[in-house]
């Protein structure tokens, strides 16, 4: 779902890297390596400037750049821990703004919204408040998952505001930020349980409200053939046959059924919020 | 001679940059750290064969066990065993070596390995003992385990408890008879799923009485109130007795299946209580 808009992050990543601090030999090579795309020998080329460097700045710099070698690998929980490794009590504020937004950023790619947004947070705090505009984009799409719309787009306006200096500009795209979050243009949070209760009592209706009326139909008319099947034959005193071929049939496809409806609503909700957010990013990226 | 000079330094920097040589002390700190996959990544592409024979030990044992880590258990062995008798680690790598060899059932070649071992310890002469008992365990071979196992001392702590439990799979292995596929398909046709319960499965036994019977029952139900000619009482004859086949031949497959995962089982047990004692002993 996050890899769309990677590209976004990986821009800004960009701006960080080419940051113009002190470099060993080892950063040198290790940038050098990362900038052709060689993450993994990248990763192994900045923890050996970590090992030799006695500069403690540099040391946390290194840290910093393998943790986005490893988002590059997809090896997020490794990002993390090396992200861990960075003290954040005896660093600049800047390099605590780093730290806490490639956090929020490979917490995002895990799906764990709530925490990635806590990191966001902590930026703020770290920097009296407010989040440096280039970070911004990140807490809009975390702010999207974790559906507080609202606020996503309080923040996508004013960092509207911020980027554009010509009022004329400024206030079409304004227009098409509060376009794209009007109500009958959010995702629609499809719930699970309501797809189950639904099928629990029509079966088929799950599946409907998942988006899937054909399957939904086909649910309803197989069920109702099984049961419509078992009645038949215990009117006509088939007893065995009615409960095994007629009852026992309906009990699997009546269960298996709720069970798929939910399934569909969490695939529907899944592919609405990534459209959401594609269409989020795409704004985003013609802002930058 | 300046010319001399000049062309022998050059040769000297030359060959200095092409030959990779390794830097064992961040190896070292990669190992340390956990990061196999680095370590392995890093000496792949060193060449450290003309290193002094200290030094060259030290990296094999690191390569050899960022791999073993790594579960690449093959190639883990083949730099184990290059760890020469000087080095410090030469035991600790030989032995995991015969165990990695035995993870991957080349039982031949892991009691080699342990025959290769070069010691006069007593506890390493125990652990050897214990580990050859093992890997006859794994080969089924009773009698060699007997005479391996008669030799270890069981009271030596590291190796204690899994002594005990090595005793306890060596009884319940010899005295495991496999179940007969042909009785368990028999069972099964005079009374569905009870082959399946005879070989073991309770629970695939009971589904399959309670499917069948019942496919059975609607074939009956059918055939007494319609007759052998009405299409319904056909159809379900027809499922009830694919049903009733195939749960025969189920039951059959069931038996060997079951037979495989019960030495597969054991053989994973066997292999656990092997590595205990390395642990033990070399961490």
């Amino acid at each position: 779902m996050t890899k769309k808009y990677f590209f976004i992050f990986t821009f800004l990543c960009g701006m960080f890297l080419t940051d113009g601090s002190a470099q060993s030999a080892a950063m040198q090579k290790a940038d050098s390596l990362f900038d052709a795309g060689e993450w993994f020998r990248a990763s192994v080329e900045y923890e050996r400037a970590v090992y030799y460097e006695p500069a403690r700045e540099v040391m946390n710099e290194a840290r910093l750049r393998k943790a986005f070698s490893y988002r590059h690998l997809n090896r997020y929980k490794d990002a993390l821990r090396e992200l861990d490794r960075i003290p954040l009590f005896s660093i600049s504020d800047s390099l605590i703004a780093k730290v806490l937004y490639e956090k929020a950023f490979n917490l995002l790619l895990l799906n764990k919204h709530e925490e990635a947004l806590w990191n966001i947070r902590r930026i703020e705090k770290s920097q009296s408040g407010d989040l440096p505009a280039k970070m911004v984009p990140l807490e809009i799409i975390i702010l999207n998952n974790t559906r507080k719309y609202q606020q996503a787009q309080s923040t996508f306006l004013s960092w509207a505001d911020h980027m554009i200096r010509d009022s004329v500009k400024a206030r079409q795209w304004k227009d098409s930020i509060r376009q794209l979050y009007s109500k009958e243009k959010l995702p629609k949070d499809y719930s699970e349980e309501k797809a189950r209760n639904l099928s629990r009592f029509i079966p088929g209706a799950g599946h409907v409200y998942a988006g899937h009326p054909w399957e939904g139909a086909a649910s309803f008319v197989l069920n109702g053939a099984a049961i419509g099947f078992g009645i038949h034959q215990l009117w006509y005193k088939y007893y065995f046959t009615a409960y095994l071929a007629g009852f026992g049939v309906f009990y699997k496809s009546y269960f298996g059924g709720m069970n798929r409806a939910a399934h569909l609503a969490e695939i529907a909700r899944h592919n609405e919020m990534e459209a959401f957010n594609d269409r989020c990013a795409a704004l985003i990226m013609q802002l930058l | 001679m300046r010319y001399l000079i000049t062309l022998l330094f050059g040769f000297l920097m030359i060959s200095g940059f092409t030959q990779k040589n390794p830097d064992v002390g961040f190896i070292e700190h990669l190992m340390n750290r956990g990061s196999h996959k680095e370590v392995v990544y890093l000496l792949d592409r060193s060449d450290y064969d003309r290193l002094p024979a200290s030094r060259r030990d030290s990296l094999n044992y690191m390569k050899g066990w960022s791999l073993y880590s790594m579960k690449k258990l093959q190639r883990s062995s083949v730099n184990l065993e290059k760890v020469s008798p000087l080095s410090r680690f030469y035991h600790k790598s030989h032995f995991f070596s015969a165990y990695n060899k035995a993870h991957l059932s080349n039982y031949t070649e892991a009691l080699q390995t342990l025959k290769d071992i070069k010691t006069t310890k007593d506890n390493l002469l125990n652990l050897r003992h214990f580990e050859k008992s093992g890997i006859a365990l794994l080969q089924r071979d009773f009698q060699a385990f007997s005479k391996q196992f008669n030799q270890v001392d069981t009271t030596y702590y590291p190796i204690a408890k899994s002594s005990g439990a090595m005793k306890k799979f060596a009884h319940t292995l010899k005295n495991h008879s496999p179940k007969s596929p042909w009785v368990a398909g028999l069972m099964s046709a005079v009374i569905p799923g009870s082959g399946k319960i005879y070989a073991g499965k309770t629970g695939q036994g009971i589904s399959s009485f309670l499917t069948v019977g019942g496919l059975g029952f609607v074939a009956w139900e059918n055939y007494r109130k319609r007759g052998w000619k009405d299409f319904k009482t056909l159809f379900f004859a027809t499922v009830f007795s694919a049903f009733y086949a195939g749960n025969i031949h189920g039951t059959v497959m069931t038996v060997s299946v079951t037979e495989n995962e019960f030495q597969k089982e054991y053989d994973k047990k066997i292999l656990f209580h092997l590595h205990v004692p390395l642990r033990n002993v070399f961490n």
